[in-house]
């Protein structure tokens, strides 16, 4: 379509209002079902990703290429990791054949996770995703999972005192340009 | 408006199409002139586009500014002070009603400390994700991720001490079954 055939919609006065919001509905409700089964522990995600599908994460995560890798290391490990997983959106944005979202996982850290023994806490895991849908199903997938925050709430500064939350706090001065 | 008053739209139903275009489009065209004057570097413009109470929430690494001056000290500042002739390229732009969300890259040399890590000169891609919602014509809430874990990996520092999962997806390690 060429409507999306653009990174960044600059034309808007040549949007049809009635199949944009068509398209959108029909996005959000690719994703809505993929999140759904995915929130059954679903083994049937071949309904919901094409096969060659990108699920391409910020470093510490990855990148995935295709179904079968995006099980084996993707879900799988977060399976083995974290326990009782309930997701949360906080925002769900659908645009054409693009959505995205933010929210938050939270899980019981039952299985090592980076080098750290399980410890019965439960955590919350911060992420943002991006989806481009094709013929009904999810082909590319942008994500950012903010493994340094679970780090940290399981005890671990990956960023050794240098996180810049000491400007927010005080504790350090913010450089200057 | 009711139609943005949830977390997640469900009935797209009962959207106004021709209301949400347009009100998507606004949305565009106010992240839009906010980003053209970052990339102008008229910080003196730059309020006219954020919300005096702006929340710009990031991921650990990155902090939280709780109003539009925190914002400028403890985001834009630092940035400026350890990345020079910044580009930004928006790979995906997507707009809803009053919000919109893109992924990027910002593309910099490293001029001066980062995370401890003394000015190197060299030019680092930094990706990001950013969610806008878009209040009264200004930006009052900005979600936002940063990757500072592959600005460090590309500055020869592994945050994650070989950990990271990528040594699943390389065949390096093998990965966790439950």
């Amino acid at each position: 379509m060429t409507k999306d055939s653009t990174d960044i919609r600059t034309d808007w006065d040549n949007v049809d209002p009635v199949a944009h919001v068509r398209r959108s509905a029909a996005t959000y409700g690719v994703v809505k079902d993929m999140e759904d089964a995915l929130g059954r522990a679903s083994n049937s995600m071949q309904d919901h990703f094409t096969p060659d599908f990108l699920w391409r994460g910020n470093v510490g995560c990855g990148t995935k290429r295709g179904l079968a890798e995006f099980r084996r290391n993707w879900q799988l490990p977060i399976r083995a990791a974290f326990a009782d997983r309930t997701y949360t959106t906080d925002r769900f944005l659908a645009d054409g054949d693009w959505a995205s979202c933010y929210g938050v996982l939270e899980g019981t850290h039952v299985g090592t996770f980076m080098g750290i023994p399980a410890t019965g806490k439960r955590v919350q895991i911060p992420y943002m995703d991006f989806w481009r849908i094709e013929d009904g199903r999810i082909a590319d997938n942008p994500v950012f999972v903010d493994f340094a925050s679970v780090c940290l709430q399981l005890g671990r500064d990956v960023f050794g005192g240098e996180g810049w939350e000491a400007f927010d706090s005080g504790a350090r001065e913010a450089p200057k340009p | 408006m009711t139609e943005d008053s949830t977390a997640i739209r469900t009935d797209w139903a009962n959207v106004d199409p021709a209301n949400h275009v347009r009100r998507s489009a606004a949305t565009y065209a106010v992240v839009k002139g906010m980003e053209d004057a970052l990339g102008r570097d008229h910080s003196d413009l730059w309020h006219r586009h954020f919300a005096p109470d702006l929340q710009w929430r990031g991921n650990v690494g990155c902090g939280v500014k709780r109003d539009y001056p925190s914002f400028i000290r403890n985001w834009v500042d630092p940035m400026h002070a350890a990345f020079a002739d910044r580009t930004y390229t928006t790979e995906r732009f997507v707009a809803d009603g009053d919000w919109a969300s893109c992924v990027g890259i910002l593309e910099a040399t490293h001029v001066g400390a980062f995370m401890g890590i003394p000015a190197t000169g060299k030019r680092v891609t930094v990706p990001y994700m950013d969610f806008w919602h878009v209040v009264d014509g200004r930006i009052a809430d900005n979600p936002v991720f940063v990757d500072f874990a592959s600005v460090c990996q590309q500055l020869g520092r592994d945050v994650f001490s070989g950990e990271g999962w990528e040594a699943y997806d390389v065949g390096a390690r093998a990965a966790p079954t439950p």
